[in-house]
């Protein structure tokens, strides 16, 4: 459902990802991990089409990003590292603007809209203004809005960021029911433990290349070592790095 | 694409009615400052342009008529010039630089849209200032014309319909040179900037170098014209503006139509044509404008550190940080130091092209009269200039006002390092500026320093208002300064320093008009004069200094209680 083919994007002289080549097929969670500015969230936006791959090509359901980008975009959820909301309307006006933008039917925008409102506790606050909500609030706002149109694609940059551990848990538990569903989740984080509970498939990058790719056993395999992902990511991440005197 | 128009429209409109709602609902007190200033501010400037024209017609009957068409034509010229420039740094800012436009590009949504979206959102903001001083000089024109309601509906409708027409232009401008001109774009907006500077500054000193008495003669008149013909081009919207709006009246009312159709149908070509190249090239912009190298490697900048850190000697070493941080980030962003740049840049060449026009070898009359324009120019653009960048830099820092907020130092001191800031740099550059039309004028002593003096206690009034109510009145949610400056503390900012402005100028001039008259009489002598001279650089020093002190006691209360 995803496809990246060698993949390569440079800004100016710098190259953030360097040939790239991935697919994630409809059903799987994806955890993609890597060091702050390794070119997580540069793949991220070229998975969504905000930015363009200097090389290579990204199609996303079948459909080219550059060049079907509104197709696309219909069957996909994004969620950015810095989720953006309006100040001035309230959560239950941002759902329903979210609604619009995908022409959900009004009815089953309504059923929709309850459902998450009511999974993600945001009942209480969803008619004041987003302004007033805290991060956490915010997020889960910007996460019910993702799944409103039932997205067969999800990619998320840093989803659990400013959740606390029952919404991090409930967000766990929802992303991994959309993959059992038949959608692609493609996420990013820094989570160790979470890529670790959920994900069928882990992705590490480091200074623009894929350094590991396959589940968790076939990362054990790959360095030797029989511990938790946290020992195994070290390991891989660390392989290349300059190690401190 | 329209039901995206529809979709975006909708929740923009949500949006301005909570705003409204909320601006009403909380603070009715600011909406009737806002409207009391407003509707003072559009009465003055309808009562200038009122005696302007019937001081015209007073002085020249016979070329009363030429002379109102060289009035609309440039002002209409000028005006238009203005909103494409602002309609392009406002198109790349909201398209290129926005949260909002990524969060819209990522979901489903046309870009051309999405374009069309934030088109109108650039007309709303740049467009308003347009408005509010082309209706005071069209309801004059109206008034003194002896027109009836009719004329002031049509004149509206012609506004409506041009507006478009700048700023379809200034947005293509911004989209083609974000999308053709990657890695030059800063060279050449620097080049477009200069190019704007010197074409302003020519047109100006054409305007001002016109030679004449004190009486309106054949020769003024004539000059007068011929100087403003380039103005008249047929091919430019502003003067079908100024055409048609001057077409308005009995007997003429079929031209008046023909140039209202011809700027609507001019509206819609550039409006379509913007959108089709929108269609093209708003995502390649996007991509450009996302590809630029996100780290730069920036010099250390030990010349600033060094400059500011001299020319700050009498602040503290905190205050003189921040205030360098500032610098930096004001010369790293060529957004805002473009639109400093024509600000200030334009005064420079004028003045130093003064001697062009030997002003400096008529009678004192003469010389007066250029040296009080001067100085209300620089002080308006100084009003400008601390209404638009220094007014926002408290709201600027944001989100991340915590990091000074939880500086080890009092958070006074970070009020103080914006006022020192604005006070010094405003002061060097007006000063500068004001000094050199003095030199040029070969003005008396009395003079130069009179207007040194009223330009000090400006700089110190200006930097107090702009910063006092920068803090009395933040927005830390919004990163576009532009919108920072539309909301009520801008406005409120803007009203008061003009009127402080106007205040100074109006002051310092009595005694420079009863000892230099227009016609070359003194109704004081020289001693009187000195005397004048001494109580009105009191009497200023005074007023500035409560301009200054009054916000800046209100917004460092604000401060010590601001919640981070």
């Amino acid at each position: 459902m995803i496809r990246l083919d060698r993949v390569t994007k440079n800004y100016g002289r710098k190259v953030a990802v360097r040939d790239l080549s991935l697919e994630v097929p409809p059903g799987e969670l994806f955890a993609f991990l890597g060091p702050n500015g390794a070119g997580k969230t540069t793949t991220v936006k070229m998975i969504v089409g905000l930015l363009r791959p200097t090389e290579g090509r990204v199609t996303v359901g079948g459909h080219d990003l550059q060049k079907e980008y509104l197709a696309a975009k219909r069957i996909l959820a994004y969620v950015p590292d810095q989720p953006y909301l309006y100040d001035k309307l309230s959560g239950y006006e941002f759902l329903n603007f979210i609604g619009d933008m995908y022409d959900i039917p009004r009815s089953e925008r309504r059923r929709e809209i309850d459902r998450w409102s009511d999974l993600f506790g945001m009942r209480e606050y969803l008619n004041l203004l987003t302004e007033s909500y805290s991060h956490g609030m915010k997020q889960r706002v910007v996460l019910a809005a993702t799944l409103l149109h039932r997205p067969k694609v999800i990619v998320l940059d840093e989803p659990l960021v400013g959740l606390d551990p029952h919404s991090a848990r409930l967000v766990k538990e929802v992303f991994r029911d959309q993959a059992r569903a038949g959608a692609t989740v493609f996420m990013s984080t820094h989570v160790l433990s979470i890529a670790e509970d959920v994900a069928q498939r882990i992705g590490i990058i480091r200074d623009g290349r894929l350094a590991a790719l396959g589940t968790l056993e076939d990362l054990r395999r790959r360095t030797g070592r029989d511990g938790r992902l946290e020992d195994l990511y070290f390991s891989i991440t660390d392989a290349a790095s300059p190690q401190p005197n | 694409m329209r039901a995206d128009l529809a979709v975006l429209g909708a929740v923009r409109w949500r949006d301005l009615r909570h705003r409204a709602a909320e601006l009403v609902g909380r603070s009715r007190f600011k909406v009737a400052v806002i409207g009391v200033f407003s509707v003072a501010f559009w009465i003055g400037l309808y009562r200038v342009a009122a005696f302007a024209m019937r001081y015209l017609g007073h002085l020249s009957r016979q070329y009363y008529v030429d002379l109102l068409g060289a009035m609309f034509h440039v002002f209409f010229f000028a005006l238009a010039l203005m909103l494409v420039f602002s309609n392009a740094v406002i198109s790349y800012s909201s398209l290129f630089r926005s949260k909002e436009t990524e969060f819209l590009l990522a979901g489903p949504l046309r870009v051309e849209s999405i374009y069309l979206y934030k088109l109108v959102e650039s007309v709303a903001f740049s467009s308003w200032a347009f408005v509010f001083l082309a209706t005071p000089l069209t309801a004059a024109y109206g008034v003194t014309q002896g027109l009836g309601f009719e004329f002031h509906l049509f004149a509206l409708l012609f506004f409506l319909a041009f507006l478009l027409v700048p700023a379809a232009w200034g947005s293509m401008i911004a989209v083609a040179v974000t999308a053709l001109v990657p890695r030059t774009r800063r060279g050449l907006m620097v080049a477009g900037a200069a190019g704007a500077v010197l074409g302003l500054a020519y047109l100006l000193a054409r305007l001002v170098g016109i030679q004449g008495g004190t009486s309106m003669d054949l020769r003024m008149a004539t000059e007068v014209l011929e100087n403003t013909r380039f103005s008249e081009n047929p091919l430019l919207p502003s003067a079908w503006l100024a055409r048609g709006i001057l077409s308005l009246r009995p007997g003429r009312m079929e031209d008046a139509l023909f140039f209202l159709g011809l700027i609507a149908a001019n509206a819609a070509f550039w409006t379509a044509a913007a959108y089709a190249l929108a269609a093209r090239w708003v995502r390649r912009g996007w991509y450009v404008s996302q590809d630029l190298p996100g780290r730069k490697r920036m010099a250390i900048h030990r010349l600033v550190d060094f400059a500011f850190g001299k020319v700050l000697f009498f602040a503290s070493p905190s205050v003189r940080w921040i205030v360098i941080k500032d610098v930096k980030s004001f010369v790293r962003d060529p957004v805002q130091w473009s639109q400093f740049l024509i600000f200030f840049g334009l005064l420079g060449l004028y003045f130093a092209s003064l001697r062009t026009f030997a002003y400096e070898e008529r009678d004192m009359s003469w010389k007066n009269l250029i040296a009080q324009m001067n100085l209300l120019a620089t002080s308006l653009t100084l009003a400008t200039f601390s209404s638009r960048f220094i007014f926002p830099q408290l709201s600027l820092e944001g989100r991340r006002f915590w990091v000074i907020g939880m500086l080890p130092m009092p958070r006074e001191k970070i009020l103080y390092g914006k006022l020192a800031l604005s006070f010094t740099t405003s002061l060097i550059l007006s000063e500068a500026l004001i000094g050199l039309s003095s030199f040029m004028l070969g003005t008396p002593p009395q003079l130069a320093v009179l207007h040194a003096v009223a330009l000090f206690g400006v700089c110190l009034g200006l930097s107090g208002l702009s910063v006092g109510l920068g803090a009395l009145y933040p927005n830390f949610a919004e990163d576009n300064p532009s919108k920072i400056v539309a909301g009520f503390g801008g406005t409120l900012n803007l009203v008061l320093s003009l009127s402080f402005v106007l205040a100074v100028i109006v002051i310092q001039a009595v005694p420079c008009f009863l000892r230099y008259g227009m016609l070359g009489h003194s109704s004081i002598s020289a001693r009187e004069f000195q005397y004048s001279v001494a109580l009105v650089m009191a009497i200023i020093l005074a007023l500035s200094l409560a301009a200054c002190l009054t916000p800046m006691a209100l917004g460092l209360r604000a401060m010590r209680r601001m919640e981070l």
